[in-house]
This record gives structure tokens, C-alpha cells and sequence, in this order.
């Protein structure tokens, strides 16, 4: 016990917070770009002139790695790290890792999911290259779960009360 | 601000001057022709001559085959010359006359056509050559053996030549073949590939000497009954190795004699592709026995030009104007110099539908903003501003390319002054070189505004302001959109009644009071107004209510600008840590070759990752964001008839 105690002090416990925010929301953000360009590649092979849209259509997923990285960074703000670092208890720095869990694992998921249906945009993209901007709200919908799952991690960041 | 005004085009004219009245459009560059019609309804009367489409066919497979063949030749040619041509080679130019004539290309022709005959004879040769060599690799083990090859036995005895699996044991079938068959197994050698055994037998053990030799798996040699010595047969393979070889190079010599005409062979690419445009557009226009029908768009702004050419020829022409619903008439953006060049980034995504808003002009504000914001760094941006500089002046793009630098450089220039805002030179370079190197107690405070990476939260603030502004230009352009389509009321309740709302939330923060009153008169106006296409009262009362859902909306189009924050910080961090580690070294000889490598490397894979992300994702503000709000996408882009050249200039 006494071990652990020593690893997880409040600023460690903050830390993986803001790994968690940062490492599992990026990860879903990486699978959802890659499985969109995969499915891409196969379209620009038959038709290189729809890369712009196809491209589009990759960096959709992309936002749950960017709203991962800001929770994180607000994280390591708030504890101090970039500036005077914070004497926090183990409570507080648990606090700011049960914040970070919305994104984190809403991220991930999310990130996955909107990259299949960004894949499967591409295939509408082949068949009726008019009908991109469906595709683009179909995708952009599930962005708006990662929208709240971001308000729920960074609301008691920002109003916490050291 | 709608797209430029189109009028539609039609020419008649004898048919002999078809080509030279194309040509004379050609150079205009402002013509984009499209399919006459042709079809002639059921009931035509006699008098109107039918009219049909222009055969050009066999021409035009004919110019696409040769276009074909000058393209092998190019490759052929460039693979020689990638020694000799410099990279800024000085262009070719011409005049509008010289280019088409035809007689100038004959050298250029002949080049082509035996550029062809030697890449076809270079591949024969190639595939020869391979069959020789799986032909002297096969006779190799046998050099050991000195009766001839294709000698198969006497009267009375048989011989065998092949192989058996590498690893079979040889002895003890060699055994089993003497006594079963009274054979005589001589080992003539042994490779990779096997261990090579001729086989004496008398010709009355042959089928059981055959029959056991293939159960353990020998292979018998194919050669031909007439086969010499192993050593002739190779000395045989080696003359004809060499005597290709000779040919080769010879042929090669004459490839690297006909490079010398690289430059009329890239004269000729592009006089038969001119022509064959010139061709393709012959081919939608509609003939009758004597004249010829043309069809197609002019931009208002060139029908002056237009007419003064066409005055020249005997020809009948009409412009009229284009109705606002046209579905096929094509869209050419406002081309003011600062707002064309960003116009790939619309091509990227889809052309507006004619008659709709131009939003080049707005679009590209708001794109070197967020641009920048993104981007901020002073280094970064020069790197950009030089480089396109370099790049427009040596290099002399043309179309899309010469867009993309310009824009670049706009680019670049934002980023430069929101480095010098935010105090960012190449990231924390200037900090990290005084502290380090020059020993000073604390890094120079250089924001003007203040420090990307110190005040994050200030600058999320700032981008979401960028982000509000951005989206609040957005919503007013399709209130006045909605306006001039003729429906007041309705941009009024549609738009008018969000701005109102946000100004009250915006107030808020300000006079409380105030603030509230206003925001609630906002969503008074939606959950009165956005029913109002309903005919039961309850469910206008839904909808109002449910049209508040929009917030949602919007906030969350708002966040989507905090990747500018992201990115931001994103470059100006990895900047600094490759500052920290080129610094690390001091002051010392060491540390200055560590901070000149560290710099280089580092800042150069940190300007090439970011300068792909911020294009990507602020192209992505604009059409999910901002084009979101009020564009209507479907539109097809003005491709006027012109000269198709990679790399001839015209001078006038």
C-alpha cells in the first residue's frame, strides 16, 4: 500500500487523467482517420480526382483526438504543470482523473464509429459524388456525442475549486 | 454578390471556317463550349436542314493514340536526360501562330515513332535475353559431362540424363539401381537445385531403371536430340548473350542521340493535345451540309472581346442572358486577385449552383484568419512567403498550382503576424538562444499580445471569438440571401431571431439584466415563428419549441474551433522542445553544430506536418462550419476551350 500511495499522489493521479483523456480519445481518433483513408485508397485508385472530398471525409474523425488534447491540456493547466505546479491531495487528484473519463472513453468509441461511417461515405462518395455533404452530416452527427462527453470533462476542470 | 453573370453563346458559321473560328476561341480563353442540340422534335418541317453531330471519331482516336505514343517516347527520353536537364530550365515560348503550324513538327514526329519501334524492340531483345540466360543456367551443371547432350543411348543401351531432389541420397540409389537394373548412375554434380546423375542402362532394363528413378523423384533434362557438348552448347548461348548485348548498347546510344530533341518532342505533346481539344469541342458542335452550330457560355465580362473577334468572320452570333435556374450553366468565381487565389479550396469541395451566392470573397477573410491563428508563428510564415516567392518567380506555375502559391503566400503572411502577436519565432527560439547561449537570466518577454503557449486559455478564447465571428458571417449571409430571394419575413424569423438570441447570451456576461431580457425575446421569436409552416397549432407549437435544439447546434459548432487552440499550441510545443534539444549543447563549438542540425531537422518536420494539418482543418472550418450555414453545393465549374500546354508560354 505504501508503495502505491507513493506512485498515485494527486499529481500523478491527475496525470493519468489527462493520459487517459489525451492517449484514448487520440487512439479512437487514429483508428476512425485510418479506416477512412484505407477505404479511400480504393476509391482514389479508380478515381484520383475525388481526393479532395475523400480527404474531407478522412479528417472528419479527427476531432475526438483534438477535444482529447485540449481536456488534457486544461488538465495539466489547472495542476500547474506548465507554470507553478500545484500541491494537490490524492482526492483532488482523483478528481481531475474522473473528469477526464467522459472523453476519454467517449472518444475512443466515438472516434471508431465515426470514422466506419466516414468509410462509408467514401462509398457514397464513388456512386454519387453530389451527395458528399450527406455523407458529411451523417458523420458529423456522432461528433455531437463527443460534444457533450467533452462538456462533462472539461465543466468540473474548469470550475474546480483547488 | 452572386456568381459572375453567364450568357449563353450561339455561333453559325460556313463550315470550312469551324476550325479557324475555334482557334480564334481558343485563344480568348473564355469560351466553354457545350453540347449542341441536336435532336430535331418528330415534327421538324422540312425547311429546318436536320442537324447533326460532328463526326470526328477516327480523328480523335487517331490524336489519342498518338498523344499516347508521344507520352512513351517522353518517358523513354526522360529517363536519359535526368543526368543533363537542370530543374529550372529556362520555358519555351512562342507565338499563337507558330505553335499551330503544322509543318514544324516533323522532326518531332519521327523522333516518336522511332522512340516506339526502339522501346519495342529493347523489350523483345530483354525477353530474349532472359531465355538465354535460364538456358545457360541450365546447362551449367552439365559442363562436367563430355558426351554430347542429346546423345539418349545405342542400339543396345540407354542413357538418362537429369536430376534428382537435393537431398535425396544418391548412394543408395545408385545401389538399388545396379541391382534391381544393372544400371550405372555417374554423379556428374550437385547444386541448389539438385544432384545431377546420368544414367547408363541396357536397353532392355530401361522401363525399370525409368520407372524407379521416377519414384524417387528424378527429373529428366529436356534436351534436344541434337544437343552438342555441354561446353559447346554454352560457348553456343554465350555468342548470342553478347550478340544482344551489342544491340543494346547500340540502341541505347541512338535513344541518347534522340534526347537531344527532348524540347520539340514537349512542342509536339502539346500542339496534339491543343488539337486535340480544339477536336473535342468540334465534336459537340452540330453541323448541316454547309455550316456548323455552335454552343456554349461566355462570362458577361468577355462578350465585348468576344464580339470584336467574332466580327472578323462570316458568321452569325447571339448572346442572351442566362436565367437564373439554368441547371447546366457553368460557375466562374469572382476574380479579384485576392480572392481567386483561394479559389481550390472551393474546387476541393464542390462548385456553388449558378445564380447562388459567391462566397470567395468572405471566405477567403476568414481563411488566412484562421489560417494564421492556427499557425501563428513568425519563422514558419517567412519560410512560407519565401518559398512561394521563390517558387512563383523561377518556376512560373500555371492554373491551380499558381493559385496554391499565391494563397500559400497570403497564408504565410497571416501567419507571420500572428506570430509577431503572439510571440512566437520559430517557436520559443529567441528564449531558449538567450538563456541558453547568452546566459540571461529569463527568456525576452516578445508578445505583443501575449504568449501562445504561456496564456492557452486566453487564446481558446480567441479562437472561439474567431469561431463566433466566422459563424455569425455565416448566418447573415444566408439572412441576406433570404432577403433578396424576396422573403423578408423570413430572414427575419429564420436568422434574425438567432442573432437576436445570441446577442442576449453575448449580453449577459455584460448587464445581466439586459441580457436576459434580450435572450428571451430571442427564443420568444423562435418558438413563435419557426411553426409557422405548420397548419396545427400544436404542432407549430412543437416545432418552435423543438427549433430550439439549433443551440445545440451551434454550440457545438463553436467548440469545433477549438482545434484552433490545438493545432496552435500543437506547432509551437514540438517548436520548443526542438529548441530545447538544439540548445542543449551551450555555447560551445559542439552546441552550435547541435543547435544548426537540431534546427534544421527538427523545425523543417515540424513546419511540413503542420503546414498539412492547419490546410486540412481550416478547409474543414469553412465547409462544415461556415458553408454549412447558407451554401448550396452542385455547381459545375467554367472550363473555357483552351490550349491544353505543359510546357509551351505563349507571348502575344
Amino acid at each position: 500500500m505504501e508503495f502505491l500511495s507513493s506512485i498515485f499522489t494527486g499529481q500523478t493521479l491527475a496525470l493519468l487523467g489527462a493520459a487517459l483523456a489525451a492517449g484514448l480519445a487520440c487512439m479512437g481518433s487514429a483508428k476512425g482517420v485510418g479506416l477512412v483513408g484505407e477505404a479511400s485508397a480504393g476509391l482514389l485508385a479508380e478515381d484520383p480526382s475525388k481526393f479532395g472530398k475523400a480527404l474531407l471525409l478522412q479528417a472528419l474523425p479527427g476531432t475526438q483526438g483534438i477535444y482529447g488534447f485540449v481536456t488534457a491540456f486544461m488538465i495539466l493547466n489547472a495542476i500547474g504543470i506548465l507554470g507553478e505546479p500545484v500541491a494537490l491531495t490524492q482526492a483532488q487528484g482523483a478528481y481531475f482523473l474522473m473528469s477526464a473519463l467522459p472523453i476519454a472513453i467517449v472518444g475512443y468509441f466515438s472516434g471508431v464509429r465515426q470514422g466506419r461511417v466516414a468509410a462509408s461515405g467514401i462509398s457514397l462518395l464513388a456512386k454519387r459524388p453530389n451527395e458528399v455533404g450527406k455523407a458529411i452530416i451523417s458523420a458529423v452527427l456522432v461528433e455531437t456525442y463527443a460534444i457533450f462527453a467533452l462538456l462533462a470533462s472539461l465543466l468540473p476542470i474548469l470550475f474546480v475549486k483547488l | 454578390m452572386a456568381v459572375s453573370k453567364m450568357k449563353h453563346l450561339s455561333v453559325i458559321a460556313p463550315r470550312d471556317e469551324a476550325d479557324l473560328i475555334l482557334r480564334t476561341l481558343m485563344w480568348l480563353h473564355c469560351v466553354d463550349v457545350t453540347e449542341t442540340v441536336t435532336d430535331a422534335g418528330g415534327d421538324e418541317s422540312d425547311e429546318a436542314a436536320a442537324l447533326a453531330r460532328a463526326d470526328c471519331d477516327l480523328a480523335r482516336a487517331e490524336l489519342e493514340r498518338q498523344l499516347s505514343k508521344i507520352d512513351e517516347a517522353q518517358a523513354m527520353l526522360a529517363a536519359v536526360n535526368r543526368k543533363k536537364k537542370p530543374f529550372l530550365a529556362p520555358k519555351q515560348e512562342l507565338s499563337h501562330d507558330a505553335f499551330l503550324a503544322s509543318e514544324a513538327y516533323g522532326q518531332a514526329e519521327e523522333t516518336v515513332r522511332r522512340a516506339g519501334e526502339i522501346a519495342a524492340r529493347l523489350a523483345s531483345l530483354r525477353s530474349e535475353r532472359s531465355r538465354r540466360d535460364a538456358e545457360a543456367e541450365s546447362l551449367a551443371p552439365w559442363l562436367g559431362y563430355d558426351l554430347p547432350l542429346g546423345f539418349s543411348g545405342t542400339k543396345t543401351t540407354a542413357v538418362m540424363l537429369g536430376s534428382l531432389p537435393a537431398l535425396a541420397d544418391g548412394a543408395s540409389i545408385a545401389v538399388s539401381l545396379e541391382d534391381e537394373c544393372r544400371a550405372i548412375a555417374e554423379r556428374i554434380g550437385a547444386d541448389g537445385g539438385g544432384i545431377y546423375l546420368a544414367v547408363t542402362v541396357h536397353a532392355s532394363d530401361a522401363e525399370n531403371a525409368a520407372r524407379l528413378l521416377s519414384a524417387v523423384g528424378f527429373v529428366r533434362a529436356g534436351f534436344a536430340p541434337d544437343a552438342g557438348t555441354a561446353a559447346e552448347e554454352m560457348r553456343r548461348v554465350k555468342d548470342a548473350i553478347a550478340l544482344i548485348q551489342n544491340e543494346e548498347e547500340a540502341l541505347r546510344a541512338e535513344v541518347a542521340r534522340l534526347a537531344e530533341l527532348t524540347e520539340a518532342v514537349e512542342v509536339y505533346r502539346d500542339v496534339t493535345a491543343t488539337r486535340l481539344e480544339l477536336l473535342l469541342a468540334r465534336q459537340k458542335t452540330g453541323e448541316t451540309s454547309s455550316s456548323v452550330v455552335l454552343s456554349g457560355y461566355v462570362p458577361a465580362a468577355a462578350e465585348k472581346a468576344l464580339a470584336d473577334e467574332l466580327s472578323k468572320y462570316t458568321c452569325a452570333y447571339e448572346l442572351e442572358d442566362v436565367p437564373e435556374d439554368d441547371e447546366d450553366a457553368p460557375v466562374l468565381l469572382k476574380t479579384n486577385g485576392f480572392a481567386s487565389a483561394f479559389e481550390p479550396v472551393i474546387s476541393l469541395y464542390a462548385y456553388p449552383v449558378y445564380g447562388t451566392f459567391d462566397p470567395s470573397f468572405i471566405m477567403s477573410i476568414f481563411y488566412v484568419i484562421l489560417f494564421g491563428l492556427m499557425f501563428a508563428d513568425v519563422g514558419y510564415g517567412l519560410i512560407l512567403i519565401l518559398g512561394t516567392s521563390f517558387a512563383l518567380a523561377k518556376m512560373q506555375p500555371r492554373g491551380t498550382l499558381l493559385k496554391f502559391m499565391k494563397m500559400f503566400r497570403y497564408c504565410g503572411i497571416a501567419s507571420a503576424v500572428c506570430g509577431v502577436l503572439f510571440g512566437s519565432y520559430f517557436g520559443d527560439l529567441p528564449g531558449a538562444l538567450a538563456t541558453k547561449f547568452f546566459g540571461m537570466a529569463e527568456a525576452p518577454k516578445l508578445a505583443i499580445a501575449f504568449d501562445l503557449v504561456k496564456e492557452p486559455m486566453s487564446f481558446l478564447v480567441v479562437s472561439l471569438a474567431a469561431g463566433a465571428l466566422h459563424l455569425l458571417c455565416g448566418i447573415a449571409i444566408q439572412l441576406y440571401i433570404t432577403w433578396k430571394d424576396g422573403d423578408p419575413l423570413g430572414a427575419i424569423f429564420d436568422q434574425g431571431s438567432w442573432f437576436v438570441l445570441f446577442a442576449g447570451i453575448g449580453l449577459i456576461f455584460v448587464k445581466p439584466n439586459v441580457g436576459y431580457i434580450v435572450a428571451l425575446v430571442g427564443v420568444a421569436m423562435l418558438v413563435l415563428t419557426q411553426g409557422r409552416r405548420e397548419k396545427n397549432p400544436i404542432m407549430k407549437l412543437v416545432k418552435g419549441v423543438g427549433s430550439l435544439y439549433g443551440l445545440i447546434n451551434y454550440a457545438s459548432d463553436l467548440l469545433s474551433y477549438s482545434r484552433i487552440l490545438s493545432l496552435g499550441l500543437a506547432s509551437a510545443v514540438i517548436a520548443s522542445v526542438v529548441n530545447v534539444l538544439g540548445t542543449m549543447g551551450g555555447p560551445t563549438v559542439g552546441g552550435v553544430i547541435g543547435l544548426v542540425f537540431a534546427f534544421v531537422v527538427g523545425h523543417t518536420l515540424n513546419f511540413a506536418l503542420n503546414v498539412l494539418g492547419t490546410f486540412v482543418h481550416t478547409c474543414r472550418l469553412q465547409y462544415i462550419e461556415f458553408f454549412g450555414k447558407f451554401y448550396v453545393d452542385g455547381g459545375r465549374p467554367f472550363t473555357p476551350l483552351a490550349p491544353n500546354t505543359k510546357y509551351v508560354y505563349f507571348h502575344k
